[in-house]
């Protein structure tokens, strides 16, 4: 399985150099929340719960990047465990039975991190490089 | 079918224009979203029909096009209204759901209106091909034998317990409406209708589902009834009795999905039981295997439905007179004509997903199973035992949402 994982994001990390993002400062996510109290961490199977409309012991609103996106690849392949297609599928089971809605999608990185910073109680994810305002928590990170 | 299409497009043009309005004073208010499916079929044998499909391609057994509006009334509160149109003639285009939903926070969830019933893991997204990697989930299961939708009320909590991330879901309500089976639809109330469905993730991979489902029924089967009231007429009540589809049915459901990044298992049973000598009682279940790299799942899945014997009444004497003679054979064949046979199948299918809302699809599968109210229709009397109760269903179909 882990060989399918490395060559899915092989695939995905080509597909981005034509984009211009850089493929190495990708290939880790942060997870990052605004909240008060600055000691919460997440496990991962807190995070995936999050982002896929479950319910975990900590309240907070999931905001994501498109579906095109390098960091939403990297985020689906190691956190979610799996596929965009398989993802979409997922949300036109939820949203068209009434039960949960996908994620707020921001356009870009930076207007990610604008919208996470001026809203209380938001989490996102973000490229493992990008710096994070201090007011910000880091509550999960895959390996770097 | 003119008239069938007609309204639900007028409905579609009013509803747009009124909303096209609205969002221009509330454009975040509003969320328009929608599903449509193309979908063709080719059975491979001329004896009998299935699902609707005969040894003749056809495109309009289950293409639709489907259009649903979310409108926020406020933070917690919005209203919600599906509208579908589709080109089977068993099945009315219109209003498929339409209903309030109430959300005071992550945990709580309650919604009134028009809805589908979650009787298993699809059962409310059927027409949704893009939630699932068939063309036609398992039939044993899925098929349209049951009434689709109900008018109630439904409760949903979901909760965190170690590695444990659930929901559970009370419903409650009724249904007046058809239920179809081989081509003809019965008027049919349901009343009592109350169902629970438990839902939980457990760790990352693994899907648990269950539920239960009970209610009392009444299928009006026409000239089925009109032979039970000759029946009972001419005394023999039991045997009038065994004819009437009415009754309380329960349903019970299992199901589990294991999900890795490149590959996926699952398996789902259902059990139901009547009190109706005419409503069998039923026993299915599928088990799926898929293989998925990147944007193409294969999958396989094997799936049996299994039915009771049904017990007729021996109450009319055979032999006695000529009339009698008559009411006996007449009795045992009605009974024969709305028997449920068994049917097994194996299924092969392929899905491609072209884009984050377009996928493709072909699958083909291999059914085993007699001539019966929910599997095969014959399409004469002698290709009734013509029929060598196998025959192979190939499709292939465009899945999208929008």
């Amino acid at each position: 399985m882990r060989y399918f994982m490395k060559l899915s994001l092989v695939l995905v990390c080509w597909g981005a150099i034509g984009s211009g993002e850089s493929v190495a400062e990708s290939r880790d996510v942060v997870v990052v929340a605004n909240v008060e109290n600055k000691n919460i961490r997440l496990d991962k199977r807190e995070v995936r719960n999050l982002f896929m409309g479950n319910t975990i012991d900590v309240v907070l609103e999931p905001v994501s990047l498109p579906p095109e996106t390098l960091t939403r690849a990297v985020f689906n392949t190691k956190i979610i465990g799996l596929t965009e297609s398989r993802i979409q599928s997922y949300w036109s089971q939820m949203r068209f039975s009434g039960r949960s809605k996908p994620p707020k999608e921001m356009q870009d990185v930076e207007n990610l991190l604008a919208y996470i910073s001026t809203h209380k109680g938001t989490v996102a994810f973000f490229p493992a490089d990008v710096p994070i305002p201090d007011h910000l928590t880091v509550v999960y990170q895959t390996r770097q | 079918m003119r008239k069938r299409l007609h309204r639900p497009v007028l409905w579609c043009l009013l509803i747009v224009c009124f909303w096209t309005g609205l969002s221009v004073q509330a454009e975040e208010k509003l969320a328009i979203s929608g599903f449509g499916r193309l979908v063709a079929g080719y059975l491979d044998d001329n004896n009998v029909s299935f699902e609707g499909y005969t040894n003749e391609l056809s495109f309009s057994e289950q293409s639709l096009l489907a259009i649903q509006a979310d409108y926020h009334l406020t933070d917690t509160l919005s209203v919600t209204s599906q509208l579908l149109a589709h080109n089977n003639s068993e099945r009315d285009s219109g209003i498929e759901w339409f209903y309030l939903t109430y959300e005071p926070n992550s945990q709580w969830l309650f919604k009134a209106g028009k809805m589908r019933t979650p009787f298993y893991h699809y059962s409310d997204v059927l027409d949704v091909g893009f939630a699932y990697a068939w063309l036609s989930p398992p039939q044993q299961l899925y098929s349209a034998f049951l009434f689709n939708q109900y008018e109630g009320v439904s409760g949903i909590h979901r909760f965190s317990l170690g590695q444990v991330s659930g929901a559970i879901e009370l419903y409650t309500g009724r249904y007046n409406g058809n239920t179809s089976f081989q081509q003809k639809r019965y008027p049919t109330d349901i009343d009592n209708l109350q169902g629970v469905v438990f839902n939980a993730i457990v760790g990352n991979h693994l899907k648990l589902r269950s539920s239960y489902i009970t209610a009392d029924f009444a299928l009006d089967l026409e000239e089925i009834t009109e032979f039970a009231n000759i029946l009972r007429g001419a005394g023999f009540v039991q045997s009038a009795n065994s004819l009437t589809m009415e009754g309380e049915f329960d349903i019970y459901q299992l199901g589990a999905i294991y999900e890795e990044f490149d590959y996926h298992l699952a398996w789902e049973w259902m059990k139901i039981t009547s009190n109706t000598i005419l409503a069998p009682n039923i026993a299915s279940y599928y088990v799926q295997g898929g293989y998925v790299f990147d944007s193409v799942t294969a999958h396989l899945t094997f799936a049996n439905l299994i039915t009771s014997d049904v017990e007729p009444v021996n109450e009319i004497p055979f032999g006695v007179n000529p009339g009698l003679d008559q009411l006996f054979i007449a009795y045992n064949t009605t009974l024969q004509r709305t028997k449920a046979s068994d049917l097994k199948s194996l299924t092969l299918g392929v899905r491609w997903d072209a884009g984050v809302n377009v996928a493709f699809k072909a699958e083909v599968s291999h059914y085993q199973g007699g001539v019966g109210i929910s599997t095969f229709e014959p399409l004469s009397e002698s290709a009734a035992s013509a029929f060598d109760e196998r025959a192979n269903l190939y499709q292939f179909g465009m899945e999208f949402v929008f």
